[in-house]
């Protein structure tokens, strides 16, 4: 009977990997193949918006596997409010990977193992953005340092175009559950 | 004998100390550049030649001159977890790149013969002898010195970041880009884009049908009047 119940949970383990991959691949989920070493994260926050990023840092720490704490001193990933100017981004995030950001070409990066993120918003537009889209945008480019790529799911906080999207689908969350 | 011998161990101690002072720099500069590619948010969403026309100011056809590396300093604060105490300051630096384009044809608005146009990205370097870190955005890649295009450009002349005092365009977004092969067909961003099956549809795939369908959305733009984004 024990071994019967046994066989269950293995099988019910090895279908929800499964599927979580299959989503995930499904939806062309991922920047790439990499991850972070660990689910425990530390941030830093540079200049504006140091409320709607703290916000964005806590939906993905409260509904995801991840564990994002905050600590400026041994931080790995920073997220930032700087004026880029007019230059057609809301934001950007990019990834590095490897010893002493010993390589952060996408190619690789992306499909390695994560040492630092940055998650940048862009002040020339977002200061006229009410609080919900500027934590929008947060929450959106650090779904980037998580290795989530874009999507067009009306729900998901992926999709560049819903601004007034802060929180997490439930695929947005399995992506990253599989992972972490 | 002595003397030589003192000399050359004078030198000797000096190599190796200059060594371990200026090696590592020396080492950092000669090193590859670091690659960074970042995924960006686009502000503009025109997709379609029609919705690029729309939206800008001027389409050319344009050969890329020169690339003038520029670096964008900030000194930001360093907040505190409840992000309201601030905790330091700290100085930020982002590259972007001046594009000098020389104008070939005009499709839409007045050009002047060489005009500039802005690009995130750029190489970077860490202190004056730090390693160079090469960053540029993955669906935006910086261009690439005498290639041509068809650009499609919106005018951010006064933006007060990058164009104060100047004339300074950009793209409308990575779609607005389109690199003209010697063979007649076309290179755009719709790859890295990840745009979905029924955009990519209607995108041109050589440069007879993108000159086709600029005449046809401007000649629906001079019909209907201005258009609104």
């Amino acid at each position: 009977m024990q071994r019967r119940e046994w066989h269950r949970t293995a099988l019910i383990s090895a279908m929800t990997l499964v599927g979580c991959f299959l989503v995930g691949t499904a939806f062309g989920a991922y920047l790439g193949s990499g991850k972070w070493p660990s689910s425990s994260l530390r941030r830093c926050h540079l200049g504006s918006y140091a409320t709607a990023c703290s916000n964005a840092a806590a939906v993905w720490n409260n509904n995801t596997q991840l564990t994002l704490g905050y600590n400026c001193g041994s931080l790995n990933f920073q997220t930032l409010g700087g004026n880029y100017g007019n230059n057609g981004f809301f934001g950007y995030a990019y990834i590095c990977a490897g010893p002493r950001e010993s390589d952060c070409n996408d190619q690789q990066a992306w499909n390695g193992t994560y040492t630092y993120a940055e998650a940048r918003n862009n002040v020339y537009y977002l200061d006229s953005w009410n609080p919900t889209q500027r934590q929008f945008n947060c929450t959106h480019e650090l779904g980037h340092c998580w290795s989530l790529g874009h999507d067009s799911r009306a729900s998901s906080v992926m999709n560049t175009g819903r601004r007034s999207t802060i929180a997490l689908d439930e695929t947005n969350r399995a992506n990253v559950n599989s992972k972490y | 004998m002595i003397h030589k011998n003192r000399t050359l161990l004078a030198l000797a101690v000096l190599s190796v100390c200059a060594g371990a002072l200026f090696g590592p720099h020396l080492l950092a500069r000669l090193s590859p550049a670091l690659e960074y590619s970042a995924q960006g948010n686009l502000a503009e969403k025109a997709v379609t030649v029609r919705e690029q026309t729309q939206r800008a100011d001027l389409i050319v056809r344009a050969r890329i001159v020169s690339l003038d590396n520029r670096i964008l300093t900030e000194t930001l604060p360093v907040y505190a977890e409840d992000a309201v105490t601030i905790l330091e300051k700290r100085e930020v630096s982002t590259p972007f790149t001046d594009v000098s384009l020389e104008i070939l044809e005009t499709f839409k608005g007045d050009s002047a013969p060489f005009i500039t146009a802005l690009q995130t990205g750029g190489t970077l370097r860490k202190g004056r002898l730090g390693r160079a870190q090469h960053f540029e955005i993955a669906a935006d890649p910086l261009f690439q010195e005498g290639s041509e295009h068809i650009l499609f450009l919106v005018d951010i002349t006064g933006d007060g970041v990058h164009s104060t005092g100047r004339q300074l365009y950009r793209v409308v977004n990575p779609m607005g880009r389109y690199e003209l092969e010697p063979d007649g067909t076309l290179r755009g961003m719709a790859k890295e884009l990840e745009l979905d099956v029924a955009a990519l549809r209607q995108l041109p795939q050589t440069e007879r049908a993108l000159r086709q369908q600029i005449a046809s959305a401007l000649s629906r733009e001079e019909g209907n009047g201005p258009l609104v984004q």
